[in-house]
């Protein structure tokens, strides 16, 4: 219940700052994921990509607190998104909804048309790897974003993160190296995946930094990892830098 | 839904009062959408009575030994409740005559049986419909009678040279959002024969009903439509509160002599206070001059929510009591139903199931307010189905990515021969390498199953067996494979 505390302390002070305006500026994210994200948070109107294996768990993942919190959530072009999961990642069904752009939604025209829409809509839209804007169409649609608002979060699978260069992401989450634990030849099961997330972007975000994470644990959440236990993860030197600079 | 409507024209409410009567016997969830319209579900009944015809015909009967007199009596069973409504509207009449003798009676209403009803058979509503003319979408069975834009509405699509319902129907459903919204959208439904609004009559009873004592006894209809107008403002701010709508309430007046009377009503839409006033005048009107009317003043007044239903984007632009975030995404949401199409905005649901593809459904965002989930014991119901243990299910983590077509591969052991698994749930050899539709081989670093799975083993044609693995590549990405019936199957990706 931490993670409330903090959520609920973070618009006060934001109150207090832009001097009582009411709004939120940033949509919270569950404690766990808070180190990934520059003032723990996702800023409205900013573009976050998520890439490499296990981009749709954890893009989930940083909408769900703020749906839980009565943001509404558009997944666009994720047509495979799978209803189990994201209900294992806590979010409100509710307050989300699927658009599915495998048919009219192919022509690029259209497909610009349903983001603007949602863009201006929804508070948060999560956006799958079958979407390419660049051009003009990403300068409009980043600046109805903050027009409106809205922020947007790419799970881009293996694609490359430049195809996600137009949205000027603030915050890049690449997923680089995962294994499943559980598992083993003709026995077990999928039980927990541990990943290393090499985070980058501009402004707050830019230094790059290295974070080892549960992509979700055996208890079924996704969380960073605990530092203190990050040689458990054995994926080699990246992590003694960050303990080494933790510890400096 | 295959439903009946009985319909009785323009009819006094104290005249209808014996129709309602006379349904309650046949089946207990007959509902009347206002006096001289009622309607049920045909389902259980007419596998009780021997047929939809044969239903449609005792309901005639029965709706015409209960109002002799009644000017008009139309029966219609259909898909949906707009187009049993018209069927019922345009079913060929039995001739009326006054009835002074009981045995003329008899006779005539022999003789309208196999007449006054009209049954369009299933997954016909449309060809039923296509030659009716566009003004029946203002007839008040439909759902856009009471809407003050369907005038409107009607003019613009006239003057357009739209003269029927199939002319409205053939347009695109895409074209017809894009231009007149979410009320050209339900028209369109309509027209095409998709009337999807539930008729789940199920008394819940509890929560959100309210009840009155009368005291000093009312003999006056009005004393009690007063009381019933605070209840009504009551219940309705209650479930406005929660995000509802109510399509369906029961009412209940108790009188002191020891009588009851209970009648369920529905609206074409949902009900606000003044209409469950009008509803209580008609119930009282009618019961003060049935046979079994008290003797005495009435004590006591009950109104109870029987379907509600979330009060959803169908209300888009009249409703007081939903966030503004709420209408801001229910408005996007129809922007991208007029580009896409109203089939490509869906809503996700939880369902009890299996495999993957079972266990989330997706609801189009247009019928996600007909689901009655609102509903008390149905929520509790549906919860416990998803809840339930489901034999067989693979448990957490749940595959991220789950294909809508699952996608043909391979997989191959070392020798490069397939991997089978024998009927005893032995597999050939280890998985050594998985070959995907696009031909690109990696190898299998890990694995583990195969877990069985027969389901429906009981039914000859429905019945499915399949052996599942978790397969773990060389780039560490995680597969949900299937082995069905020889062939492999990629259905679920852990991402």
């Amino acid at each position: 219940m931490v993670a409330l505390e903090t959520a609920q302390v973070l618009p006060d002070r934001l109150d207090a700052a832009s001097g009582g305006a009411a709004r939120e500026r940033r949509f919270p994210v569950e404690e766990a994921l808070a180190p990934l994200l520059p003032e723990g948070s996702i800023r409205r109107g900013a573009a976050v990509v998520v890439g490499g294996h296990g981009s749709m768990t954890l893009a989930v993942a940083l909408a769900a607190e703020a749906s839980r919190r009565g943001s509404w959530v558009a997944a666009v072009g994720t047509t495979d998104l799978g209803v189990a999961a994201l209900a294992e990642r806590g979010v409100d069904l509710g307050r989300w909804a699927l658009v599915d752009l495998s048919e009219r939604g192919r022509d690029r025209n259209i497909a610009a048309d349903v983001l603007g829409a949602v863009v201006g809509g929804f508070d948060l839209v999560l956006v799958g790897r079958a979407i390419r804007v660049d051009g003009a169409t990403a300068r409009r649609l980043v600046a109805r974003m903050r027009e409106h608002g809205t922020s947007v979060i790419c799970a881009l699978g293996n694609a490359s993160a430049d195809t996600a260069a137009g949205l000027q992401p603030e915050v890049r989450l690449m997923i680089e190296q995962t294994r499943w634990t559980g598992i083993d030849n003709g026995h077990g099961r999928l039980l927990a995946r541990q990943a290393e997330v090499a985070i980058g972007g501009r402004g707050a975000a830019s230094r790059p930094r290295r974070i080892a994470m549960w992509l979700p644990s055996e208890d079924g959440r996704v969380a960073c990892a605990d530092p203190t236990q990050v040689s458990d993860f054995g994926f080699g030197r990246d992590f003694e830098d960050v303990r080494e600079r933790r510890a400096s | 839904m295959r439903m009946v409507v009985v319909d009785l024209g323009d009819i006094d409410a104290h005249r209808c009062e014996p129709v309602a009567a006379a349904l309650e016997q046949l089946t207990p969830l007959s509902e009347a959408l206002r006096p001289g319209l009622h309607v049920f579900g045909a389902r259980g009944p007419s596998r009780y009575f021997g047929g939809e015809q044969a239903l449609s015909e005792l309901v005639a009967r029965a709706a015409a030994d209960a109002v002799p007199s009644a000017s008009r009596i139309g029966v219609g069973m259909a898909d949906g409740l707009f187009a049993a409504g018209l069927a019922a509207r345009v079913a060929p009449q039995a001739p009326t005559t006054s009835t002074s003798q009981a045995p003329a009676v008899e006779e005539r209403s022999s003789f309208s049986i196999s007449t006054a009803a009209l049954v369009v058979p299933a997954q016909q509503s449309r060809p039923f419909l296509a030659g009716m003319p566009l003004t029946f979408l203002a007839d008040p069975i439909s759902p856009l009678f009471p809407e003050d834009g369907t005038e409107a509405l009607l003019d613009v699509l006239w003057r357009l040279g739209i003269r029927t319902l199939g002319d409205l129907a053939a347009l695109s459903e895409a074209d017809v959002m894009g231009r007149f919204g979410r009320p050209g959208l339900l028209a369109h439904r309509l027209a095409c024969g998709l009337d999807d609004r539930p008729l789940r009559a199920e008394a819940s009873g509890e929560d959100a009903g309210a009840e009155a004592e009368i005291d000093p006894p009312a003999d006056r209809i009005e004393t009690v439509a007063f009381m019933a107008r605070a209840l009504a403002d009551d219940m309705v701010g209650r479930l406005a509160r929660d995000g509802l709508d109510c399509v369906s309430i029961g009412i209940t007046a108790e009188s002191d002599s020891g009588h009851a009377s209970n009648r369920r009503w529905r609206h074409e839409l949902r009900f606000n206070a003044a209409d469950i006033v009008d509803r209580v005048r008609w119930q009282l009107e009618g019961w003060y001059r049935s046979p079994d009317r008290p003797t005495g003043p009435v004590t006591l007044i009950r109104i109870t929510p029987c379907v509600v239903s979330p009060a959803d984007g169908r209300q888009l632009g009249m409703w007081g009591e939903r966030s503004e975030a709420d209408e801001r995404a229910a408005r996007a949401l129809a922007r991208v139903q007029g580009l896409l199409g109203a089939e490509a905005v869906t809503v996700p649901r939880l369902a009890g199931g299996r495999r993957p593809a079972d266990t989330g459904r997706r609801v189009p965002f247009f019928d996600a307010a007909a689901e009655t989930e609102a509903s008390p014991r149905k929520a509790r119901k549906k919860a416990k189905a998803t809840e339930a243990p489901w034999p067989g299910r693979l448990p957490a983590p749940s595959p991220a990515v789950v294909l809508a077509q699952p996608e043909p591969i391979t997989v191959t052991d070392c020798g490069g021969s397939p991997i089978t698994v024998s009927g005893r749930g032995e597999v050939s050899a280890p998985p050594q390498q998985l070959t995907d539709s696009t031909g690109r081989s990696q190898a299998v670093t890990a694995w583990a199953g195969p877990w069985p799975l027969a389901e429906r083993w009981w039914h000859p044609s429905a019945h499915r067996r399949q052996a599942r693995f978790q397969l773990v590549l060389d780039d560490d990405s995680a597969h949900l494979c299937v082995l069905e019936a020889g062939r492999w199957q990629r259905e679920a990706t852990y991402d």
